[in-house]
């Protein structure tokens, strides 16, 4: 089924943006074409998914408050059964240990600039790779990669954002596409469009769109929210064929990307 | 602890407006020890345990989210009443399912009963499990794009929440990560199945 005829229909529908005539021929249509009436219970199945995701994610916050009310309520306990003399002699103890332990943490640190860290993991594909992972596709995608390969960003840019997303080699498009866009310093557009290729599950692309998305990122202006957590999924996965610079990337981002790099 | 008390109005209007509102408006309700203590102690009453009262007050809270920002609550009660009914419910059907159905009502209940009907946006645990899996599938990038917009963020929103140049860029991206989903949702066996008997 060809989605893409029918979604800016469906979704204008959906948002009252159709005229009453249009409307009404639409909602006609609906009973009349079965394509259109499967792609709006897709959509229909979309949105509902969209809110399993909101939900789960809700239920992971409540639960998440839980735990810290739980968390809050155990120290005062403790606290009244442990307060003594000796205990004030540690903790101040505790004290100048950590703060020497921070300003020495502090002193040997290097900070590590974004670009820096950018420049240290980010690779061009080569030549040699820039070839077909669908040797049968033709066409668009040939001259993509040729363009590509010639270093015509721009035009190879253009050429990938064409490949319909029904297209077998659309992965592979979307991940050149990223890497079309790091060449030309669009980072945000670069992250985006490796978030789409790594979506697409072709177990060819998947992983190395993954990683290169989190390379991405650290180009992005006001690293945008979200880095930490993919960077954070590569580094827990053992299995992912980028786990190994995923947690040497993981200790040098914890500065930039706060706690969940350094999960 | 959240100052912030909420009417009807105000409650509805901050689930619609930006992620800082909704959560303070969550939070609000999240922090009600008087409401949860009544939801747990109606789950206890009805052969349930603390954590299963627990359970159900997030629950009710995720549901009552969800039927807020669709426009299901029509504020013919107070949120809160609203929000017992929703966790009365949920646990009437966990029961169903249980076959354990004999339910034992508070005295005042019947002040707290809300008419509206909060099963509109119930789905079966197994349809949750499919959307999960799907949702697994589409990338953390994506599925940020389409729950800012589905909470109704804008587009100008969505762009400076996710790093985009301009909004025109977030829409593009938007859509393509909606027709991901789709096509994701469309490869699904078990959501076409679902498909057909909707359809």
């Amino acid at each position: 089924m060809n989605i893409e005829q029918h979604f800016e229909r469906i979704e204008s529908y959906r948002e009252g943006g159709l005229s009453p005539a249009e409307k009404q021929s639409f909602e006609r249509e609906l009973t009349e074409n079965a394509e259109l009436k499967q792609a709006y219970g897709l959509y229909q199945m979309s949105l509902e998914a969209i809110e399993t995701g909101i939900g789960n994610q809700l239920r992971q916050e409540l639960k998440q408050w839980e735990k810290s009310a739980a968390s809050d309520a155990a120290p005062q306990e403790a606290k009244v059964v442990s307060f003594t003399r000796r205990l004030v002699q540690y903790g101040a103890a505790a004290a100048i240990l950590l703060l020497v332990g921070f300003f020495g943490w502090q002193f040997l640190q290097k900070p590590v600039s974004p670009e820096t860290l950018y420049g240290e993991y980010y690779e061009l594909p080569s030549a040699g790779s820039i070839r077909s992972v669908d040797p049968g596709t033709k066409g668009a995608m040939d001259q993509g990669r040729q363009a590509f390969g010639d270093k015509n960003y721009a035009q190879a840019i253009q050429i990938f954002s064409s490949i319909p997303s029904n297209d077998p080699a659309y992965a592979e498009a979307q991940y050149l596409l990223g890497h079309a866009d790091c060449q030309l310093q669009q980072f945000a557009a670069a992250r985006a469009a490796f978030a789409i290729a790594a979506a697409q599950n072709d177990f060819r692309i998947k992983e190395k769109a993954e990683w290169y998305g989190v390379v991405s990122c650290l180009r992005v202006n006001d690293q945008p929210s979200g880095c930490g957590d993919a960077l954070a999924a590569i580094s827990e996965n053992t299995d992912h064929a980028y786990h190994d610079s995923a947690v040497a990337l993981q200790k040098k981002t914890s500065k930039v990307w706060g706690k969940n790099s350094g999960r | 602890m959240n100052a912030v008390v909420y009417d009807n109005e105000q409650f509805v209007a901050a689930l619609k407006q930006g992620e800082l509102q909704r959560q303070s408006a969550i939070r609000w309700l999240y922090e009600d020890k008087e409401l949860r203590k009544r939801v747990i102690a109606f789950v206890r009453n009805n052969q349930g345990n603390e954590e299963d009262g627990t359970d159900m007050f997030h629950e009710g809270i995720i549901v009552l989210d969800r039927n807020v920002r669709d426009d299901s609550f029509r504020g013919e009660s107070s949120v809160k009443g609203y929000l017992f009914s929703i966790c009365r419910f949920l646990w009437m059907n966990q029961l169903r399912k249980n076959s354990r159905i004999t339910l034992v009502e508070p005295g005042n209940v019947k002040e707290e009963v809300e008419y509206e009907t909060p099963e509109r946006h119930f789905q079966s645990d197994e349809l949750k499990t499919v959307m999960g899996q799907v949702l697994d599938q589409l990338g953390q990038q994506c599925r940020k794009i389409l729950d800012l917009w589905k909470l109704s963020h804008s587009m100008a929103e969505i762009a400076a929440e996710l790093g985009f140049d301009n909004d025109a860029q977030a829409r593009k991206a938007k859509y393509r990560c909606h027709l991901s989903l789709m096509q994701l949702l469309e490869k699904n066996p078990g959501i076409m199945q679902r498909l057909k008997e909707w359809v």
